[in-house]
């Protein structure tokens, strides 16, 4: 009797013990998960730059308290186009330090006003936050240079020339030349006919000419002798032909 | 009617063949009558041409006025009818000044009487043909912009300069042997011809006497030009391809361009030469003087050209299709099965095929043969040029549809107004110069011995003796 009633009461201990454990996992299991930190983020950008120059850009990662928030992936972006498509392009991105600082370098390329964004996308932790910059950029100079064939210090690299940014002038020269001189030559060929085309006109101008080489063979303004007529005999010159008195 | 003979003898220290007095009178006659009298079909076919020029003039006026959208290119199809056109009147211009250049320098006689002929086309389809370039530009004022920007890097302005000196040299090598037939045109025909043509004569002939310093001087401007003017010819196709070549897009990305136009270039002027041997042959009765051996000796190079682009043909296609690099598989499928299959087809065997048969068959090798031939040819190298361009950038660059060109109303009215251009030009020279050489003729050649027989030709036969007055055709 009594080890019965010693049993009977394990048994429900080990139940409800059983019970309870369920229960727990059931709450584990079905628990919402914390709310994550609401964060701020602020940008540091300079006002105005100079198309082409290379900014360094920050970014200051704080929790709700203030405090910074390390390790988070920051991104830079700026909203672009191309063709008809739009979008915000990511230009730079860095990790922040214990401080929640981040920072990273990009050369602006655009001129205008360009906004810029820092972004922070958000963890389990801490929520997404952004902050947007206005740079000023101004300038409008060409910053692709060609850079074909060889490097040759003072010939194909220095500074830039007209309309050819990199090359020197010495360079712009030789390049043309193989084709300046091949015109030269075939040109300088052709004055030579000319001197000679001259000298044709000069001599013609001289004393009375020698006894004419070809006598008189032919009347152009005579039927040719396929268009004799019936009689065999070549017609006169012809009142077709729109020449003589 | 007496005229004065101040001399127009020709130039040269060969030693002259016997003339009869009453054949060099005949020749003189059928050579310089054209000068001297117009019949109404001359009027008629002049004012056909101009018909056809003032319509393509029309076409022109609208693409100044609206742009080049009213022609069929686009911005992936960039290039079309034009520069087709451009490349194959730059190709015929090869014709003369090659040729003419080449057989002077090896003393064949048998070109004597059609190398005025070919040196005609040379200029009149360099004038034609570097039209073009203009007609393509939508903003024709930006012309200047190749002198203010040019760079010297740029294969658009090596054709620049390419054309410009060879049409120079094409206008000084046509003029050279015009001065002593000037100077007999001068004699016979200024006198009674109207004023204008009168100092037109007197001012083209320098002068001429046929006096030794004169010929002396002649001669040595005509070695001149005759040496400078074969690396000129061969330059200018080969810058002209270097435009396609010197570019990433397939298929024009091969080294083999440039011996591929140069050689497509000789082709298509030695059909052009025969096409106007022929028409002008027949319409000047020149039957005495342009005779089966001229045809024959042209169909031969003529056919030694069909092999030598059927190899470059075959080599091109071998070796593209054996790497197929991106973008060849596209441009086979195109080319010989899909839009393009017909006219590639009828380049190859219309144009490369057919006519080597017609020059190689005995029976098939005489005037008529000879001339359908030329025909098929030129209507070949035609296509081949607009091929080049039409399916090249039809290519995609990248991963998006082909888009597909057809030349519009307007690009097709320009290009008839070109060829009319081209005839014209060539009948007004015809009117204003000998057609043949006369002086070289009489100095050189001479009569035609006896009749020309291909076995003759073939067997190197020395010409027999003098021919009998009228000549058989």
């Amino acid at each position: 009797m009594r080890w019965a009633m010693l049993i009977s009461q394990a048994g429900v201990r080990a139940a409800v013990l059983g019970l309870a454990l369920s229960l727990t996992a059931l709450r584990v299991a079905f628990a919402q998960p914390a709310a994550p930190e609401p964060t701020a983020i602020s940008i540091g950008a300079p006002a105005t730059v100079e198309l082409g120059e290379v900014i360094t850009l920050q970014a200051r990662l704080v929790d709700s308290s203030g405090g910074p928030v390390a390790k988070a992936t920051v991104l830079f972006t700026t909203h672009t186009s191309f063709l008809n498509v739009e979008g915000d392009v990511v230009v730079a991105q860095a990790t922040t330090d214990k401080q929640g600082l981040a920072s990273a370098h990009w050369q602006v390329r655009r001129s205008g006003t360009v906004p810029t964004r820092a972004q922070f996308p958000g963890n389990e932790s801490y929520a997404a936050s952004e902050a947007v910059a206005q740079i000023r950029v101004t300038g409008d100079k060409q910053l692709y240079v060609q850079d074909p064939g060889v490097q040759i210090p003072g010939l194909t690299t220095g500074p830039a020339f007209g309309q050819v940014p990199g090359s020197s002038p010495l360079w712009a020269i030789l390049s043309g030349s193989p084709i300046g001189m091949i015109l030269l030559v075939v040109w300088s060929l052709y004055g030579l006919v000319a001197v000679l085309l001259f000298r044709v006109a000069a001599a013609g101008t001289d004393t009375p000419a020698p006894p004419a080489v070809l006598g008189i063979h032919g009347d152009p303004f005579a039927r040719p002798a396929f268009q004799q007529d019936a009689s065999g005999q070549e017609s006169a010159r012809s009142e077709e032909s729109g020449f003589g008195p | 009617m007496v005229s004065v003979d101040r001399g127009s003898g020709g130039a040269g220290a060969h030693p002259r063949p016997t003339v009869p007095a009453a054949w060099r009178g005949r020749f003189e006659t059928v050579v310089l009558n054209p000068l001297a009298r117009s019949s109404r079909l001359y009027f008629l076919w002049v004012g056909v041409l101009l018909l056809v020029i003032g319509w393509a003039l029309y076409a022109y006026s609208r693409q100044l006025a609206y742009g080049l959208i009213v022609t069929g290119m686009r911005d992936r199809i960039s290039w079309g009818l034009y520069i087709a056109s451009f490349v194959f009147f730059i190709g015929i211009s090869h014709a003369g000044t090659l040729l003419s250049a080449i057989l002077r320098a090896v003393k064949a006689r048998w070109q004597m009487s059609v190398t005025r002929m070919a040196e005609f086309i040379t200029v009149v389809a360099l004038m034609v043909g570097a039209l073009f370039p203009f007609i393509d530009m939508g903003r024709p004022d930006r012309i200047l912009h190749l002198a203010f920007y040019g760079r010297w890097q740029s294969p658009l302005l090596w054709d620049i300069f390419a054309i410009g000196t060879y049409m120079t040299g094409s206008i000084l090598y046509l003029y050279l042997p015009l001065i002593p037939d000037f100077a007999l045109c001068r004699d016979r025909i200024g006198p009674a011809a109207p004023v204008w043509k009168r100092w037109f004569f007197e001012a083209a002939a320098l002068g001429w006497t046929g006096r030794p310093e004169q010929r002396r001087a002649l001669e040595r401007a005509m070695t001149v030009m005759m040496v400078i003017i074969i690396p000129v010819a061969v330059s200018v196709h080969t810058v002209v391809s270097w435009i396609f070549a010197m570019t990433l897009r397939e298929p024009f990305n091969t080294s083999i361009f440039g011996s591929f136009f140069v050689a497509g270039a000789i082709f298509s002027g030695i059909a052009s030469i025969i096409v106007l041997i022929a028409v002008l042959r027949k319409l000047l009765h020149l039957e005495e003087y342009i005779t089966q051996t001229q045809f024959v000796c042209l169909g031969y190079l003529l056919g030694a050209f069909t092999l030598i682009m059927s190899y470059m043909n075959l080599s091109e296609y071998v070796t593209a299709g054996y790497k197929m690099s991106e973008g060849t598989p596209f441009h086979f499928q195109q080319l010989m099965l899909g839009p393009f299959a017909p006219l590639f087809w009828f380049y190859i065997f219309g144009g490369l095929l057919v006519p080597g048969l017609i020059i190689l068959l005995p029976w098939t090798r005489n005037i008529r043969g000879i001339t359908t031939a030329a025909v098929l040819v030129l209507i070949a190298m035609w296509i081949e040029r607009y091929l080049i361009v039409a399916a090249g950038f039809r290519v995609p660059l990248m991963p998006y549809d082909p888009a597909d060109y057809f030349p519009s109303w307007v690009e097709w009215s320009i290009l008839a107004g070109a060829f009319a251009l081209f005839a014209l030009i060539i009948t007004l020279f015809a009117k204003l110069f000998p057609v043949v050489s006369v002086w070289e003729v009489i100095e050189h050649r001479g009569p035609e011995p006896a009749p020309v027989t291909q076995r003759a030709v073939l067997a190197r036969q020395p010409m027999a003796g003098p021919l009998p007055e009228r000549s058989t055709s």
